[in-house]
C-alpha cells in the first residue's frame, strides 16, 4: 500500500514539474529601410520652403511581429507625426512631406517588435535659399447645413468645391473631407472617420470609404487669412501634433488649420454659425492646389 | 417570481400532511466568529455553513457559486465557469472588497485591488464554508463590513488515501483532480501530508450576442492548473503545526482575438504559503497564522477600435504581494472568553503596462502596512445571556508610492503632468463591538448586536493613474477607509421538523468612496475631452434590509430550504466638490433589491437528486441609476449516486431552461451548462 502511494505521489509531482519551462526573447531588432524607387527621397537633402517630397519605408520583422511604427519631425522640437500600432511581419509606408520653414527637418522613423526591440533610420532636409510656395484654391462664403437643414448639404468636398445632402455623398463617399453638424450645444467641423459623427448621420455606419481630415484652432486673425496668396500661410499653420478628427465648439472670427486625407493642408474662417441642428455654418476655406 | 411562490405554498401544504423527522438543527461547531471554536447557538449573528455535503450536492463548478444557497449573497460571475474571477457581496453592499474572506483564517482579499481569486480556491478541496453576516472588523479588521467568509479546508484523515476526478462539460469544458493524502496520527498525535493536483481546460463560448457579433470576437477559452501541497505534526489535541503550499495558474481568454495566438486573455500566477500553528498555553488557547501569497497577475490587451482601426496591444505584468502574521487568544475564566491578539498584514504592488503598439511603459508601486490589537470579552450570564463586547485598533501606513511613465507616445503624454512621487499617509480606525445572545433552547436563540466595520482604501486607487472608461482616473494617496455602522436584531427557532432564522438590519456607512471630478479635463488620445477624475471618500449610505432562511425537512429522504433577502441601498448624502452629478438617494449599483434561493433535495443511501432555483432582483449597473441589469432567475439540478463504495458518478446542469442573461456591458451568460463528473477512491 505504502509502495502505491509513494509511486502516485512520484507520478503527480512529475506531472506538476512537466510544465516549468521558461520562454526565451530574441533580441534581434526589425530591419527598416527607405525605398529607393523612382520618385522616392531616400536620402538626406537641401530642398525649398514649400517644396513637396514623397519618402518610402519598407520593415521586416526578425524573430518577432513589428508592432509599432512610428514618424515624428524634430525641428524647433520634436513632434510626433504619425503613430500607428499594428502586428505584421513586413510592411510597407509612403508619405509625403512638405518642407516646411525650419532650416533644417529631421524625419526619423521608428520602428519596434512585440519583444520591444527598436530599429531607427532618418533623413535630414535642409532649406534653401530659394522658396518654393505651392498654389492655392479658394471656396468663398460656402453654407454647409447642420444635420437637419433642408436647404444645405452637410458634406463637402475639397476636391470639387461642392456641397452634398447625405444621400448624395453616400454615393461619392471618396469625394467627402468636411462635415458639419451641430451637437446640442456644439458647432462641430468633423470628417466621416469621426468616432461620433455616425450617431449624427446614421448612413455612415455603412460607409466603405471614411476619409479623414484633421482640424484645429489656429491664432490666426481674419485679417491673416484673407492675405494669404499661396500655401506658405497654410504650411506655417498646420500642427500635426494638435489636430484631432472634429473641432468643437466652433464660433464666429475663428481660423482653424485642416489637413485632409490626400495630406493637402489648408484654413477655414469662419464667418458665422447658426446654433441649431437645423441651421448653417458660412466659411471660407483656402487648400493646397 | 409568482410560480415560485406557488411551488413554495404547494410544497408548505404538501410537508405538513406528512411524516415529521427530526429537524436538522443548525448547531454547530463554528471557527471564525470567535478566532476559536464555539457553538453557533451561542453566536449573536447570523450564521450560514455550507458542509462538505453540500459541497458535493450542489450543481457548481467554481467554490464560490456554492454561496448562491446562502441568504443575501450576490455572486458577479456572469460568464461561469470562464469568468476571470468572481464578485461577493452582501448585505445591501456592493464590491468584493466589502465582504472579508478567509481560507483556513488567512486574508484572501487583496490589498492592490480587495478583491479575491476565487478560480484557485477548488471546491472539491473545501470541507465547509463558514458565513458570518454583518460588521466584524472589531475582530478582523479591514474589508469585514459586510460579513466573512471562511473556507475550512480538507484535513488528512486516512492513514493512506487519495482519490481521482474526472469531468467532462459543455463547451469541450474537461479536468481532473487527484487527491492523496497520508496520515500516522495515532492517539492525537503524528504527521499527516496531503498532495493535491487539479486542471481544467475549455474551448468557451462567444460571449457577444449575435446582433453584435463580428470578425473579432472570439470564444472565452480556460486553462488552469493548481497544486496544493500540506503537510502538519499534531503534537496533542489540542496543539498541531501545519504548512501548506499552493501554486495556481489561472489564464482565461477575454473574448477578443485579433492577431495573437491567444487573443486577449488574463491570467493569474498564484503562489501562497501558509503556517498555522495552534496549542494551549497556561490555559489559553492560542491560534497563529503566517501567511504569504505573491500573485502575478498578466494581462494581453489586443483591442482594434471599430471606427478607426487603430489597433492596440499590450501587457500588463502586476506583481501583488499580501504577507502577514495574524494572532488570536482565547482564555476561559469564570464566566467570561476572553479574546485578544494583534495582527500584523504588509500588502505591496508592483505593476506594469508594457504596450507593445507604441514605447510606453507606465508602472505603478506603493506599499501599506497594517498593525492592529484587539480585545473581546464575551460574558455568559445565567447560562442563557451572552454580552459581547469588544474593540480594535487599526494602524495603517501607506509608502513608497509612485506612478512612473518611460517613452511616453501621444497615448500617455499626458500623464506626465500628474504627480509622480505619491506622499506618504498614516490613518486607524477604531472598531468597537457590543452584542448580546439570549438562547431561549438549546437550539434556538435571539440577538441583538451592533458592530463596526470598514474597508482600506486600495492600492490601485492610491497610486495608480489611468483611463478609465468614465475618464482620466487620477491616483489619490490621501484616500481614507470606508466606514460603517451595523445595527442587527435577529432570531434562529428550532421546532420540530422546523427550522426559521430571520435578520434584520440598519446600516449607516460614512466616507464611501466614489469618482468625483477634479474640474478639470484633458484629451487622452482621442478626439474628445474625457473628465479628469479621482477617488473621494464624498458618500453616506444607508441600508436596511432583512434575510429570512426557512428549512424543512417534511418527509423521510426529502428536505425543502428555501431564503429571501430584501435590501435597501441608498446613498444618503453626496459631497458634491465640481460641479459633479449629485448621487444623493440614487441606489447602490449592482445590489439587487429581491433575492430567493430554494432547494429541494431527495437524498437515499446511494443516489442524491436535488433541483435549485435562484433569484436576483434587477439591479442597476452604474452609479447615476441610468442603467438596470434584467432580472436573473435559474433553475440547476444534480444527481449523484456512489457504488461500490469507491465510484461516484454524478450529472450536474446549470440554468436548466437556458434563460442567458447579458452584463452591463451587453455580454452573454453561458446559458445551460452540463457537468458530468466521475470519481474513484483508492487505497
Amino acid at each position: 500500500m505504502a509502495k502505491k502511494f509513494i509511486s502516485t505521489i512520484f507520478l503527480f509531482c512529475m506531472l506538476i514539474f512537466q510544465n516549468c519551462t521558461k520562454e526565451s526573447q530574441s533580441n534581434i531588432p526589425p530591419k527598416i529601410e527607405f525605398l529607393k524607387e523612382n520618385g522616392f527621397l531616400s536620402q538626406d537633402s537641401a530642398i525649398p520652403m514649400g517644396e513637396k517630397i514623397k519618402i518610402g519605408i519598407i520593415s521586416q520583422k526578425n524573430d518577432e511581429n513589428i508592432t509599432f511604427f512610428n514618424v515624428s519631425l524634430e525641428n524647433d522640437s520634436l513632434k510626433t507625426l504619425l503613430d500607428s500600432g499594428m502586428n505584421s511581419e513586413k510592411f510597407v509606408y509612403h508619405c509625403n512631406f512638405i518642407k516646411t520653414n525650419a532650416k533644417s527637418d529631421k524625419l526619423i522613423f521608428f520602428v519596434m517588435d512585440k519583444n520591444r526591440n527598436k530599429s531607427t533610420i532618418s533623413l535630414s532636409l535642409t532649406k534653401t535659399e530659394v522658396s518654393k510656395f505651392g498654389k492655392i484654391k479658394n471656396f468663398v462664403s460656402k453654407n454647409i447645413g447642420g444635420q437637419k437643414n433642408s436647404q444645405f448639404g452637410s458634406f463637402f468636398s475639397l476636391n470639387e468645391g461642392k456641397l452634398f445632402t447625405q444621400n448624395e455623398a453616400s454615393q461619392q463617399q471618396n469625394l467627402i473631407d468636411i462635415i458639419y453638424y451641430f451637437d446640442i450645444f456644439e458647432a462641430t467641423l468633423s470628417s466621416p472617420n469621426e468616432s461620433d459623427v455616425a450617431s449624427v448621420f446614421n448612413d455612415l455606419t455603412n460607409w466603405v470609404t471614411k476619409n479623414e481630415t484633421r482640424y484645429h484652432v489656429t491664432n490666426l486673425t481674419e485679417k491673416q487669412f484673407d492675405e494669404a496668396k499661396n500655401d506658405s500661410l497654410l504650411i506655417v499653420s498646420f500642427d500635426q501634433t494638435l489636430a484631432k478628427r472634429k473641432a468643437k465648439y466652433v464660433s464666429q472670427g475663428q481660423i482653424f488649420a485642416f489637413r485632409n486625407h490626400s495630406g493637402e493642408i489648408g484654413l477655414i474662417k469662419i464667418i458665422s454659425v447658426e446654433k441649431l441642428n437645423t441651421g448653417k455654418i458660412l466659411i471660407d476655406i483656402k487648400v493646397q492646389e | 417570481m409568482k410560480k415560485f411562490f406557488i411551488i413554495f405554498l404547494l410544497l408548505s401544504q404538501f410537508s405538513f400532511a406528512q411524516d415529521t423527522i427530526k429537524p436538522q438543527i443548525l448547531n454547530e461547531i463554528i471557527v471564525t466568529a470567535l478566532r476559536g471554536s464555539q457553538n453557533s447557538i451561542d453566536i449573536p449573528a447570523n450564521i450560514s455553513v455550507i458542509s462538505q455535503n453540500q459541497i458535493q450536492n450542489f450543481a457548481v463548478v467554481n467554490s464560490d457559486e456554492l454561496l448562491k444557497s446562502i441568504v443575501g449573497i450576490n455572486i458577479d460571475r456572469d460568464f461561469g465557469i470562464f469568468s476571470k474571477n468572481s464578485s461577493i457581496s452582501m448585505r445591501g453592499l456592493n464590491g468584493s472588497h466589502r465582504t472579508l474572506v478567509l481560507l483556513d483564517g488567512i486574508p484572501l482579499n487583496k490589498t492592490d485591488g480587495g478583491g479575491v481569486n476565487w478560480n484557485r480556491i477548488n471546491p472539491d478541496n473545501i470541507e465547509k464554508i463558514e458565513i458570518i453576516k454583518g460588521a466584524a472588523s472589531s475582530l478582523y479588521g479591514g474589508n469585514a463590513m459586510s460579513g466573512i467568509i471562511n473556507i475550512v479546508s480538507q484535513k488528512p484523515t486516512k492513514k493512506f488515501g487519495g482519490k481521482v476526478k474526472l469531468f467532462y462539460g459543455t463547451y469541450n469544458t474537461f479536468g481532473s483532480n487527484l487527491f492523496l493524502e497520508a496520515s500516522n496520527i495515532r492517539d492525537n498525535k503524528g504527521f499527516y501530508c496531503e498532495l493535491n493536483g487539479f486542471f481544467r481546460k475549455g474551448n468557451g463560448y462567444i460571449v457577444a450576442p449575435d446582433s453584435t457579433k463580428d470578425s473579432l470576437d472570439a470564444k472565452t477559452y480556460l486553462k488552469e492548473y493548481s497544486s496544493i501541497a500540506k503537510l502538519g505534526y499534531q503534537f496533542n489535541k489540542k496543539s498541531f503545526l501545519e504548512v501548506e503550499y499552493n501554486f495556481s495558474d489561472s489564464k482565461i481568454g477575454d473574448g477578443t482575438k485579433i492577431f495573437e495566438n491567444d487573443g486577449g486573455f488574463n491570467q493569474y500566477l498564484t503562489h501562497f504559503l501558509r503556517s498555522t500553528l495552534k496549542t494551549e498555553v497556561f490555559g489559553v488557547k492560542i491560534l497563529a497564522n503566517g501567511f504569504y501569497q505573491l500573485e502575478n497577475y498578466l494581462r494581453q490587451s489586443e483591442t482594434i477600435k471599430r471606427q478607426t482601426k487603430k489597433y492596440t496591444l499590450y501587457n500588463t505584468d502586476s506583481k501583488r504581494t499580501d504577507a502577514g502574521i495574524w494572532i488570536a487568544a482565547n482564555y476561559f475564566f469564570a464566566n467570561n472568553i476572553l479574546t485578544f491578539g494583534s495582527d500584523a498584514k504588509y500588502g505591496d504592488v508592483v505593476a506594469e503596462d508594457n504596450y507593445k503598439t507604441s514605447t510606453d511603459i507606465l508602472t505603478n508601486k506603493g506599499k501599506m502596512y497594517f498593525y492592529s490589537f484587539f480585545v473581546q470579552d464575551e460574558f455568559l450570564f445565567l447560562e442563557k445571556l451572552r454580552i459581547i463586547a469588544g474593540i480594535r485598533y487599526d494602524l495603517v501606513q501607506f509608502r513608497e508610492g509612485k506612478f512612473t511613465i518611460e517613452e511616453p507616445t501621444i497615448l500617455t503624454d499626458f500623464m506626465t503632468l500628474y504627480p509622480k512621487n505619491f506622499s506618504d499617509t498614516n490613518w486607524f480606525a477604531l472598531s468597537p463591538k457590543f452584542s448580546v445572545n439570549y438562547k431561549i433552547f438549546n437550539d434556538s436563540k435571539i440577538y441583538f448586536s451592533y458592530s463596526k466595520g470598514f474597508r482600506p482604501p486600495i492600492l490601485d486607487d492610491m497610486c495608480k493613474n489611468g483611463n478609465i472608461s468614465k475618464g482620466f482616473k487620477m491616483a489619490n494617496p490621501k484616500l481614507k477607509p470606508e466606514n460603517l455602522h451595523n445595527f442587527e436584531i435577529g432570531y434562529l427557532f428550532n421546532i420540530a421538523n422546523l427550522t426559521f432564522e430571520q435578520a434584520i438590519y440598519y446600516s449607516l456607512g460614512n466616507d464611501f468612496q466614489y469618482f468625483v471630478g477634479t474640474g478639470d479635463s484633458i484629451y487622452t488620445g482621442g478626439d474628445n475631452l474625457k473628465p479628469i477624475l479621482k477617488r473621494q471618500n464624498v458618500g453616506e449610505v444607508e441600508i436596511w434590509g432583512t434575510e429570512i432562511k426557512f428549512l424543512l425537512n417534511f418527509v423521510k429522504n426529502f428536505s425543502f430550504s428555501t431564503n429571501y433577502a430584501f435590501n435597501y441601498s441608498k446613498i444618503k448624502s453626496f459631497t458634491v466638490l465640481q460641479n459633479d452629478k449629485d448621487l444623493t438617494n440614487k441606489f447602490l449599483m449592482e445590489v439587487p433589491k429581491n433575492q430567493v434561493f430554494s432547494s429541494l433535495e431527495w437524498k437515499t443511501k446511494n443516489l442524491n437528486v436535488i433541483f435549485s432555483y435562484n433569484f436576483r432582483d434587477k439591479q442597476f449597473i452604474d452609479d447615476e441609476n441610468t442603467q438596470e441589469s434584467d432580472i436573473h432567475s435559474t433553475f440547476d439540478f444534480k444527481i449523484s449516486t456512489q457504488f461500490q463504495e469507491k465510484f461516484y458518478i454524478s450529472l450536474s446542469v446549470q440554468d436548466i431552461f437556458n434563460q442567458r442573461f447579458t452584463d452591463g456591458k451587453g455580454n452573454l451568460s453561458p446559458g445551460r451548462f452540463f457537468i458530468s463528473n466521475f470519481i474513484y477512491k483508492f487505497f
